[in-house]
């Protein structure tokens, strides 16, 4: 029960900034003894409130790992169900934690700190966007956290609606050049523009969702119950439906940008502020591999073993594809959009190779990418604001001009090729290695997506941060909230890259229970 | 003992970074890293049973450094491999001969740092730091990558070099081409490391751990592929045939970075992977002929180009080439890794020494095209003495470090019965006497009088002190076979060349002695012909020295494959993403919006149309639903 304190704490913290914006005041607190008086005005609350709930809400997910002793166990799972919402159809509000849980539950909320850590510098309208952001924050926690195909569902559209507010209050408008034979009809759409990004992010993922209500509708009701735990009772056959599993197939790719679903990615990041792309990145696009981790592959297994060639293909085609088109990108957020493209088709492959190592590696690329690719778009964000351009070809004598933070670019950098003591090195060995276990031939796709990865990476690195040009003088660089953000994130990545132990014997269990040996 | 040396080997990177954080004084930049390595190098040093430079007895046997390993990760309960689970450790073996690679390096780096520490100094206190944070991670990877006994290990410190020799390259990034270079030099050794990478994940599949000693034991069971992949790899890294582009362009860099890099560390780094996992692919001769016949290639033309070639950091770098052709050629042989190894040894120290040479006349004369350079030092003063023993070195004339290896790699080809081979490996001996004789005869007033002669009493001491050191030890060349046979495994094997020709095993065609002397007659008469006449030689072998650079030449291959192959796909899917996959995505909506106008115009109000069209969606419901319900049978089994 003290871990669903997290799906409410946000809430209230919303509500609390909220009141607090009204009017500028300022709250004293003064202490017996002492004759100076703590002054807070409420802009800092509304600034750093969110923030400090966020680590409560950490602080609390660490407790509950530590008072079950999750570490040392092997597998772990609490089962809470608070009341009945059907009963006819067997749906109740249930929760279930397991290991993998928790280890989501960590990643989100740190995706989820650092987005607040980037709103930082907006004055427009600050406490409604902190306010969006804790919405989004629940549903992703309540989605974790689900242990029942409805409550899945519910919180999912909690998580999805609050970012179309995001992207059309606080995106950016772009231009967008168009040819081919559809010019006219993305010419009458304005391309490029905030609100056109934001219609479309909200349409595709509604749409997703959609076929996805549909799959876990027809999970239900033609097994007689929504619990995922019943479902998953050892006793239990689940019946053949191939519709159901198409059906969640591509509701679920659509979210985590499977090609050719995946046209809203590029769109919605570079419309979107520095916040809104982080959590895209960080937790969004996480929501279809959560899907495929908690529904698709321990419910279906013998259609996901028998269609996993399909999956394999796609998740291939993203892997090349995505970094292919990065590479030809001006500007830096499409560069990272189609990077995490690229990335989210590691876990797929991964997925559907279906062994031991393969989920492991994709549970750790999962967590790996979420870090690496806040950080990324972190960086971003601050180059856009300090520089006033994302784009590569204006950019340029960073490493002289801001030291700092062409160090952090070129870390996330390095740390997206894969490179060793990085967490995305550990990854991507375990994923190859899942590759190499299930096909020899197949190891040449992700070789090959490394290998166009630091092309690009580097084309970069050498053109914004390496070119020295005479004109660009003045001396920016971070400020103390960044760098404390940007400094976790640099360290967890690296503790997971150096200590990678801890977090694959962590998983171990659990993931051979979602492969069903 | 074992882990005080392993951390503090990563004492300087933190000091470096924490003196460039806190805006520290310069001098701890290098004081500090010089000091701890020096430490380590002591450390070593007394805790090996033979004292490796004196070579007398400070134990009665045994090591008395201890293996140490560290759990990286490890997943259990897998019924694919053998001993049912995966395990990943980062082990560290303190034996002779990782030792004595480790002792190379650390020497080495010392004196190069102190030589940077002056040749850098007009920078900015920020980029003086970031060099000296590039040079201490160099290093101090470099020393963990000889002692690691682990491919896991192996592999990240490899790609450490790889790393901070990016940024080392392209430090001087107000040049354009120093950038580009050495992005070039990333990009290329990287598509080796791939090749690295897949070998080891397929070894790790295969037998669910890396280490190198436990593969050992089942050597039958590794096949042909991953070996091959890995030795790929490592040919990208040390710069051989169709990945040699690289090496001359990363002359770009600073001169100590070139002596450092392109010496003693990383370009040989592959070479002394491939010792240590010699008997993993003795018995492959496919990954055998692989380096032996690119190890020929690349000997040979390195040597050619590099006498055609101006530049005299470039002449080096070509020479650097041809050296490592020639081991790779000691590795591509069955048993003769460990005269790989010894060469290797015997290259690093005379190759440092020159490169360091050519720093200081570069800074002198503010040139590095050697036809600016010519009779620029007297011949019978220090500096002149010292590039003669550099020379000598090069060359492999007897009595030098740089000739015993090179002797005794050539007999072992003799001996191997390959003489079209053995050919092509006294040609590029030839070519490269010629070039050793040709930058000694352009530099000193031998021929060429010059009134603007340099001295050693202008100099700095950093920048003398660790050009003696290290031309003490290659004039030296008995010294350092004794040093090397001190400190290796198989000490019998190896010995000075009169005694080699007694053993059984060396009983070929012709003894060793009149070989050598067969080989010393070529060097010197080389040397001879071009001091007379070397106007002629250069025109006698213009067509062969085009044909080397033209089959060297291959950037333009790898430029024609970056921008025909990667950046035109990329901009057609760019293209095709942004209007064809999109377009369509948008289409599609768009089209459903004007279908539901089209079935607006349906309400026009006639009772009529309205009866006639229920009739007919009655007709179809049933049919759709009568479809739909075969379809579900089908497809739903309980």
């Amino acid at each position: 029960m003290l871990l669903l304190s997290i799906l409410v704490i946000p809430l209230f913290t919303s509500i609390l900034i909220n009141i607090c914006s009204i009017g500028n005041r300022t709250i004293r607190i003064s202490f017996p003894n002492i004759s100076k008086s703590l002054q807070i005005s409420s802009k800092d609350i509304v600034k750093y409130l969110p923030i400090f709930s966020s680590f409560i809400t950490l602080l609390i997910i660490i407790i509950y790992a530590n008072q079950n002793n999750l570490v040392t166990k092997n597998t772990h799972q609490e089962l809470i169900r608070l009341y009945d919402q059907f009963p006819s159809l067997n749906v109740s509000m249930s929760f279930g934690v397991t290991k993998i849980s928790i280890a989501l539950l960590v990643l989100s909320n740190i995706t989820i700190i650092t987005a607040l850590f980037s709103t930082l510098n907006i004055e427009k309208r600050l406490n409604q966007i902190n306010t969006l952001i804790s919405i989004i924050s629940v549903g992703i926690f309540g989605l974790i956290l689900a242990d029942d195909l409805f409550v899945f569902f519910l919180f999912y559209e909690i998580a999805v609606v609050p970012m179309f507010l995001i992207i059309t209050n606080w995106g950016y408008n772009l231009t967008r050049e168009v040819s081919g034979p559809f010019s006219k009809i993305l010419n009458t759409l304005s391309v490029g523009t905030k609100n056109y990004g934001a219609y479309k992010i909200t349409l595709y993922l509604l749409i997703g969702s959609m076929l996805i209500f549909l799959g876990l509708g027809s999970i239900g009701i033609v097994e007689g119950t929504f619990s995922i735990s019943e479902l998953l009772m050892p006793e239990r056959r689940i019946s053949y439906n191939i519709y159901a599993y198409f059906l969640l197939l591509i509701g679920f790719g659509a979210h985590s940008a499977l090609w050719p679903f995946h046209t809203w990615v590029p769109d919605g990041h570079g419309t979107a502020p520095t916040a809104g792309s982080i959590i895209f990145a960080g937790i969004l696009m996480k929501i279809g591999i959560i899907g495929f981790i908690k529904i698709l592959i321990p419910l279906m297994s013998d259609i996901f073993i028998e269609y996993s060639s399909l999956l394999i293909i796609l998740a291939s085609i993203n892997i090349i594809y995505g970094a292919l088109t990065a590479m030809m990108q001006d500007d830096l957020k499409y560069l990272a959009a189609y990077a995490s493209l690229s990335h989210i088709g590691y876990i797929f492959l991964a997925l559907a190779m279906h062994n031991q190592i393969g989920i492991n590696g994709a549970i750790v690329q999962t967590i790996s990418h979420g870090l690496i690719i806040s950080l990324l778009f972190f960086s971003i964000g601050i180059i856009h604001a300090t520089k006033g351009t994302r784009s590569i070809k204006e950019l340029n004598s960073m490493m002289d001009n801001s030291p700092l933070l062409s160090y952090i670019f070129i870390f996330a950098a390095f740390a997206s090729i894969g490179f060793p003591l990085t967490s995305g090195f550990i990854a991507e060995f375990l994923i190859m290695s899942s590759v190499w276990i299930y096909s020899h031939f197949l190891l040449v796709i992700p070789l090959l997506g490394i290998l166009i990865t630091t092309l690009y990476m580097f084309r970069t690195v050498k053109k914004i941060c390496l070119k020295f040009r005479d004109d660009n003088k003045n001396q920016i660089d971070l400020n103390i909230n960044e760098r404390i953000i940007c400094y976790t994130l640099i360290v967890l990545i690296l503790l997971i890259g150096i200590f990678p132990n801890f977090v694959i014997t962590f998983l171990t269990g659990e993931s051979i229970k979602i492969i069903g040996i | 003992m074992q882990e005080f040396i392993i951390y503090l080997s990563l004492v300087p990177i933190l000091a470096v970074f924490l003196n460039s954080l806190l805006k520290g004084p310069r001098y701890l930049s290098y004081s500090i890293p010089t000091i701890i390595y020096l430490i380590i190098f002591a450390l070593i040093v007394a805790h090996t049973p033979k004292n490796p430079i004196l070579g007398f007895e400070l134990a009665e046997r045994g090591v008395m450094l201890k293996d140490y390993s560290l759990l990286f990760f490890s997943i259990n309960e897998v019924a694919l491999v053998p001993n049912n689970s995966y395990q990943v450790y980062l082990d560290f073996i303190f034996d002779r001969d990782y030792s004595l690679m480790a002792l190379i390096v650390l020497g080495i780096s010392t004196s190069i740092l102190l030589y940077s520490s002056k040749f850098i100094e007009s920078e900015t206190t920020t980029r003086y730091n970031r060099y000296f944070l590039f040079l201490t991670i160099f290093i101090s990877s470099m020393f963990l990558f000889s002692l690691s006994n682990d491919l896991f290990g192996s592999f990240i410190f490899w790609e450490l070099l790889g790393l901070s020799s990016y940024f080392l390259i392209g430090y001087w990034n107000k040049d354009d081409e120093a950038i580009k270079s050495s992005t070039m030099a990333f990009w290329i050794t990287r598509v080796g490391d791939l090749f690295f990478l897949a070998g080891l994940i397929m070894i790790f599949c295969d037998h669910g751990h890396l280490s190198i000693d436990k593969l050992g034991e089942s050597i039958e069971t590794i096949t042909t592929l991953p070996m091959a992949c890995i030795a790929i790899g490592i040919l990208s890294k040390s710069a051989q045939f169709p990945f040699n582009i690289w090496l001359p362009k990363a002359m770009k860099g600073p001169t100590p970075v070139s002596s450092l890099i392109h010496s003693a560390t990383m370009v040989v780094a592959g070479v002394f992977l491939l010792y240590k996992t010699h008997p993993l692919y003795s018995h492959h001769v496919f990954t055998l002929n692989l380096l032996f016949y690119i190890g020929i290639i690349s000997t040979l033309i390195g040597s050619i180009i590099a006498f055609t070639e101006k530049d005299l950091k470039k002449i080096l770098a070509y020479s650097t080439i041809s050296h490592i052709g020639l081991m790779f050629v000691a590795m591509g042989l069955p048993r003769a890794a460990d005269i790989g190894y010894f060469h290797l040894f015997s290259h690093s120290l005379f190759k440092s020494m020159l490169f360091l040479y050519a720093g200081i006349i570069i800074i002198l004369k503010g040139s590095s095209n050697i036809e600016d350079l010519k009779g620029s030092v007297k011949s019978f003063s220090p500096l002149g003495i010292i590039l003669l023993i550099g020379c000598l070195s090069l060359s492999s004339v007897y009595a030098f470090t740089g000739s015993f290896s090179k002797e005794f790699i050539l007999y072992e080809v003799l001996h191997q019965e390959r003489y079209i081979e053995l050919l092509g490996l006294l040609v590029s001996v030839f070519f490269t006497a010629l070039y050793s004789s040709r930058i000694y005869f352009y530099i000193t007033d031998l021929k060429f009088k010059n009134s603007n002669k340099l001295s050693i009493k202008n100099l700095d001491w950093v920048y003398y002190f660790p050009l003696i050191a290290l031309a003490t030890f290659s004039a030296m060349g008995f010294w350092t076979m004794d040093i090397f046979n001190n400190n290796t495994y198989r000490p019998g094997e190896f010995i000075h060349p009169s005694e080699i020709g007694n053993e059984p095993s060396y009983s070929g065609l012709i003894s060793i002695n009149v070989y050598v002397f067969f080989l010393q007659v070529l060097i010197l008469s080389t040397f001879a012909i071009n001091f007379f006449y070397a106007s002629r030689i250069t025109s006698y072998f213009k067509t062969v020295s085009h044909a080397a650079i033209g089959a060297f030449n291959s950037d333009k291959f790898y430029i024609e494959i970056y921008e025909n192959v990667f950046k035109s796909l990329s901009k057609f899917i760019a293209w095709f993403d942004r209007n064809i996959v999109d377009g369509l995505i948008n289409y599609i909506p768009l089209k459903l919006w004007g279908i539901s106008r089209h079935l607006m115009g349906l309400q026009d109000g006639t009772a009529r149309k309205y009866g006639i069209r229920m009739i007919l969606f009655f007709v179809l419901l049933a049919l759709v639903m009568g479809i739909i319900n075969n379809i579900v049978s089908m497809g739903v089994h309980p």
